[in-house]
């Protein structure tokens, strides 16, 4: 018997001659219409819950909250004269808005991002470093009013929802360990950050309105973004969660203009003046 | 967005060095097909001696182990969703295989014929946790016979 090898130069039948950019692309396209199509269907019934859950119910739900304080301590946070201003002021706003009757916890977290967040369980807590910043009486109200925004639009619980099902897609379709989620998580955080720059601007207007019915005038509450507008670069609007700090400005300012408020007036300052002692 | 670029440029890096260390790979395992095309492999157990006389026979074995790139397990990984032909992993068990046939005649160089060819091929790395590679091992083995000469 002949015995004769065979030369798989000329044609490989083991290696199909596909053009695996072309199936990459008609994958990725299914992918993502299917992928795209599921996330706002379900991004869309989260909306639709959260618009039905009562400031009651979202107190229930969420007490767990108390149980596990941030790490700042309590004592300290008491003794800085900002943060007793800030529960004062913030009780203040909440009687002059929508969320009248609901109380607020607010807490200092140490860090250095210039940063707040509205947690669910009627929380708010601020960075250190952003509490450090504020000069004025009407910047905190300004930066707290805007987290009141936050509750009013019940924007803490959207985007818990969004995010639970970002993550559940992510893991159900593509595994934990698959670099296909890394890509597709990546696509949607983009979406999402622009979601969350349209939510700003909306608390922006809400957190103006509360000023305004506090201090009858939007005097200072740009200061506060007029000073954070040093600090971004010129790509910080596509990388941020917040819109960039002129945006925000000329919109407060557009908005103050259409409902014919002031921009200017006396400025509360933090501390009271020695001639009112 | 910084998962979306980090995913982009290992996709690049991935599919660039894939594409040329599997085409350089291809163009050494021909040109060692090629060298030792006269020793043929065959999965038979007895030899078709044809009155030849066998002088010796020893074990031969050869082994290799063949990692897929990033741009291949994303393509993988798009095909879990839907199913069908994983082409993208066609090329990397191809070249195992041939590698590990290479290596197997290579490891008996003065052999004729290497007879009951078997190949066998395993994963490397199972589970799924974060530092998984997706590399597989093929290893041949078969008995090589070398025939006396007829002079």
């Amino acid at each position: 018997m002949k015995v004769k090898q065979i030369d798989t130069e000329e044609h490989n039948q083991n290696v199909s001659n596909v053009n695996h950019f072309k199936e990459i692309l008609i994958l990725v396209s299914s992918i993502f219409g299917f992928v795209i199509f599921l996330y706002w269907a379900s991004i869309f019934a989260v909306d639709k819950i959260v618009d039905g859950l009562t400031p009651e119910l979202e107190t229930r739900l969420f007490n767990i909250m108390e149980k596990y304080p941030t790490k700042n301590d309590d004592t300290a946070s008491n003794n800085n004269p900002k943060f007793i201003k800030a529960k004062k002021v913030l009780n203040s706003l909440v009687e002059h808005s929508s969320l009248k009757g609901q109380s607020y916890r607010l807490k200092i977290i140490p860090g250095k991002d210039i940063n707040a967040f509205a947690l669910p369980g009627n929380t708010i807590l601020i960075v250190n470093e952003l509490l450090e910043r504020i000069e004025t009486e009407n910047e905190l109200a300004m930066v707290l009013g805007h987290e009141l925004g936050h509750f009013h639009h019940k924007h803490h619980l959207k985007n818990m929802g969004r995010q639970f099902v970002m993550g559940f897609f992510s893991m159900v379709i593509f595994g934990d360990n698959n670099p296909v989620s890394k890509f597709f998580l990546g696509g949607l955080d983009y979406t999402e950050k622009s979601f969350n720059r349209e939510q700003e601007s909306d608390c922006d207007i809400y957190g103006a309105g509360l000023v305004v019915k506090k201090y009858s005038h939007l005097a200072g509450a740009f200061g506060f973004f007029e000073r954070l507008k040093k600090g971004e670069g010129v790509l910080h609007k596509y990388f941020s969660t917040h819109p960039i700090s002129e945006d925000r400005i000329n919109k407060v300012k557009s908005f103050a203009l259409a409902n014919g408020f002031s921009i200017t007036g006396e400025l509360t300052p933090l501390e009271p003046r020695p001639d009112s002692l | 967005m910084e998962q979306l670029i980090i995913a982009g440029v290992l996709l690049i890096v991935g599919y660039g060095f894939g594409n040329y260390l599997e085409t350089r790979h291809y163009k050494y395992i021909r040109l060692r097909e090629k060298r030792l095309i006269n020793k043929p492999s065959v999965n038979l157990r007895s030899a078709p001696l044809e009155n030849k006389e066998v002088i010796s026979s020893e074990l031969a074995i050869g082994s290799t182990v063949v990692s897929v790139d990033y741009f291949k397990r994303f393509l993988a990984g798009l095909r879990l969703v839907f199913g069908g032909r994983l082409t993208s992993y066609e090329s990397l068990l191809d070249r195992a295989r041939r590698e590990a046939l290479l290596r197997m005649k290579e490891s008996v160089k003065n052999a004729d014929i290497y007879l009951n060819v078997r190949i066998e091929t395993s994963s490397i790395s199972k589970g799924r946790n974060e530092k998984s590679v997706g590399s597989i091992e093929a290893v041949a083995y078969s008995t090589a016979v070398k025939f006396k000469e007829v002079s």
